[in-house]
């Protein structure tokens, strides 16, 4: 039972690392705490199911198309709301404030065109795989571990993604860019790199993670349009609870937080596992704010 | 002629007579739609509790302002203070079997007792968190009273609220009556933020917000005043919560949702933060912004999103032209 919950988590967990990376890559390199995160990652489902069940294109478009389109979508938002505040310097409060207003357009439009209620994408019930549990006790019931094939999907898939993004962050030119512009934007601007177009491509790829979370999960559990919300909360938490500084902090976090709700599902129920992520929370903000992973600071 | 015009002139500069200010709206609202609806003049009791909604968000927006627009802390979190003093009242109404006063008393220590679990671990970290960990705090509400069915009845919710009365004295059941039981709270919570608003300790929040170095080299301990302010928040927004549930007679989580607290944060951006009159007008403006939508016959399921959308576009063009919202001090720079 716990195997099969553990690897559970570790699935989940998956798909949190990739949408916390997104937001990490935004955060991080252009200071906006970008709540509206949560309504890329709404809409990136939504978009799914624009083309799958009403366009009814085949799946590998419609999911091709729907990433484009949350690309652009992340894009837009930076081009009409966080650039020209960037050029005023506004101050972060001014953007996440305008990051709010963003966030209830976007989940509130999608809400009126496609209704508060759940949307399924496939029904029907999912294959599952069976793998035999080499710990199980014999004569327990939990002998075979089970997993249905978009689990499969969610977790390989997310983990090329985050391979790729990775390695495009720390091996390639315009990566190590973007690495700087985490450390010091201005000073990158000085040495010629245009600010303007690295953030519109940090917009894109970052919020094409978060889609393709969205659309992983979309795929396996359906949606409504308050889904990103929750996700949004996991992902800045795991950015927090993993180190702010560092890219890989995101994905420690966020398969620590799929590990953490796999673990309140089975000891309490499922309905708490937002819980779990609110007192990880407080809880590394009291005793460890740098979070895991931290450079070593020398005292001012 | 001049010893009326005088008078005018004394009622419109004391700062009470911003108290009118939802009267004369609701009149305002109500004989301008009796005007242009078919149906002409319809019942008083609805424009009656419509001024009650009004004076619920500008306590509302007074606690949020205590945060928000005097301190600096951006706070999205408010819907939850809310609902947790609406629960808790109905808790003394109806399990205690104590009356308004002592429940309202009761919600208001209870409401300061959770914001200081939420500020006391975040506050002291930079801007970022705090919104983070007040956010995560406002859906773990929404969790807790929506799943926590034993207590709470989760999504059904909890009917028959009894009414607030004061033993002996004072039944209010009418409209009317709940509109002068708001008055009165209203007029509480006022004046004690107008002494706030001309007081050191005013001052030492508003430098908090604009400069926290400095007040910190006053040897002011900064962390400790802004959870007390927190608090304090908290304590004001019991007032509303235990003004809704007790008027609505009946609670249940969705009215308790982050989209609440965005439309309270509305309150201030809208009219204006870091003073009196701006908590006013944006109480007004969000309260009648859906009746304005409902009376052009949207339909409900529609105005309610529709109402969020042009929340969040008034945020987003506010932030950029005006970051004061119209009759502000401050400008979240």
């Amino acid at each position: 039972m716990l195997v099969q919950l553990l690897i559970n988590g570790m699935i989940t967990g998956a798909v949190y690392a990739l949408a916390a990376l997104g937001f990490s890559l935004i955060y991080r390199s252009t200071k906006i705490f970008h709540i509206a995160h949560a309504a890329v990652f709404t809409a990136a489902a939504y978009f799914l199911f624009l083309f799958y069940n009403q366009v009814h294109l085949d799946m590998v478009m419609s999911i091709l198309l729907s990433l484009l389109c949350t690309g652009i979508l992340g894009v837009l938002m930076e081009i009409t709301v966080y650039h020209p505040l960037f050029k005023d310097e506004a101050s972060s409060s001014v953007m996440l404030v305008s990051s709010i207003g963003i966030m209830t357009i976007v989940i509130n439009s999608i809400a009126m065109i496609w209704g508060n209620e759940n949307k399924i994408i496939l029904s029907g019930i999912s294959n599952t795989v069976k793998i035999n549990n080499p710990l199980a006790e014999p004569g327990s019931p939990f002998k075979e571990i089970i997993l249905t094939i978009p689990q499969l999907y969610q977790f390989f898939i997310s983990l090329l993604a985050i391979a790729l993004v990775m390695i495009f962050l720390h091996y390639t030119k315009s990566g190590k860019k973007i690495k700087a512009i985490c450390d010091n934007d201005r000073l990158v601007e000085i040495f010629g790199v245009s600010l303007t177009r690295y953030r519109v491509s940090i917009f894109f790829i970052g919020s094409i993670m978060a889609g393709l979370g969205s659309i992983l999960f979309a795929v396996d559990f359906g949606m409504d349009p308050y889904v990103g919300m929750p996700v949004l909360l996991i992902a800045a938490v795991a950015v927090i609870v993993g180190g702010v500084e560092y890219f890989w902090g995101a994905v420690l976090g966020g398969f620590l937080l799929g590990f953490a709700k796999a673990l309140v599902v089975w000891k309490m129920s499922a309905r708490w596992e937002n819980m779990i992520v609110f007192l990880l929370l407080i809880v590394f903000l009291l005793f460890r704010p740098e979070g895991i992973l931290s450079r070593k600071k020398r005292k001012a | 002629m001049k010893p009326i015009l005088s008078l005018l002139t004394k009622i419109y500069k004391c700062r009470y007579s911003l108290l009118l200010l939802p009267f004369l709206a609701t009149l305002l609202f109500y004989i301008f739609t009796s005007i242009f609806s078919a149906t002409g003049f319809s019942s008083i009791n609805y424009p009656l509790h419509m001024l009650l909604m009004i004076n619920i968000y500008i306590i509302l927006g007074f606690s949020v302002n205590l945060v928000t627009g005097y301190t600096g802390l951006l706070s999205l979190g408010h819907g939850a203070l809310y609902g947790i003093s609406a629960y808790i009242t109905v808790f003394g109404l109806m399990i205690l079997k104590i009356s308004f006063f002592p429940a309202l008393i009761l919600a208001i220590l209870f409401n300061m007792a959770v914001s200081l679990l939420v500020s006391l671990p975040s506050i002291r970290l930079k801007q970022d968190y705090f919104v983070l960990a007040v956010i995560g705090f406002q859906m773990v509400v929404f969790t807790v009273l929506y799943n926590w069915t034993s207590v709470t009845q989760g999504p059904y919710g909890i009917p028959g609220i009894p009414r607030p009365d004061i033993p002996g004295l004072w039944n209010v059941s009418e409209p009317w009556e709940y509109a002068i039981l708001s008055y009165l709270l209203l007029i509480l919570v006022f004046i004690y933020f107008s002494r706030i608003d001309r007081s050191s300790f005013g001052r030492v929040i508003k430098g908090i917000r604009d400069d926290e170095l400095v007040v910190e080299s006053m040897g002011r301990n900064v962390n400790l005043i802004k959870a007390y302010v927190f608090a304090l928040s908290a304590g004001i927004a019991a007032f509303a919560g235990a003004l809704f549930a007790t008027s609505a007679t009946y609670i249940d989580p969705t009215s308790f949702t982050l989209d609440e607290s965005i439309a309270i944060i509305m309150i201030i951006f809208i009219g204006g933060s870091g003073n009196l009159k701006g908590v006013l007008w944006g109480a007004i403006f969000v309260e009648l912004l859906p009746e304005i939508l409902r009376f052009v016959q949207l339909p409900d399921a529609v105005a309610a999103n529709l109402r969020q959308i042009i929340f969040g576009l008034l945020l987003i063009i506010l932030m950029r032209f005006k970051p004061t919202g119209f009759a502000g001090d401050y400008d979240y720079d």
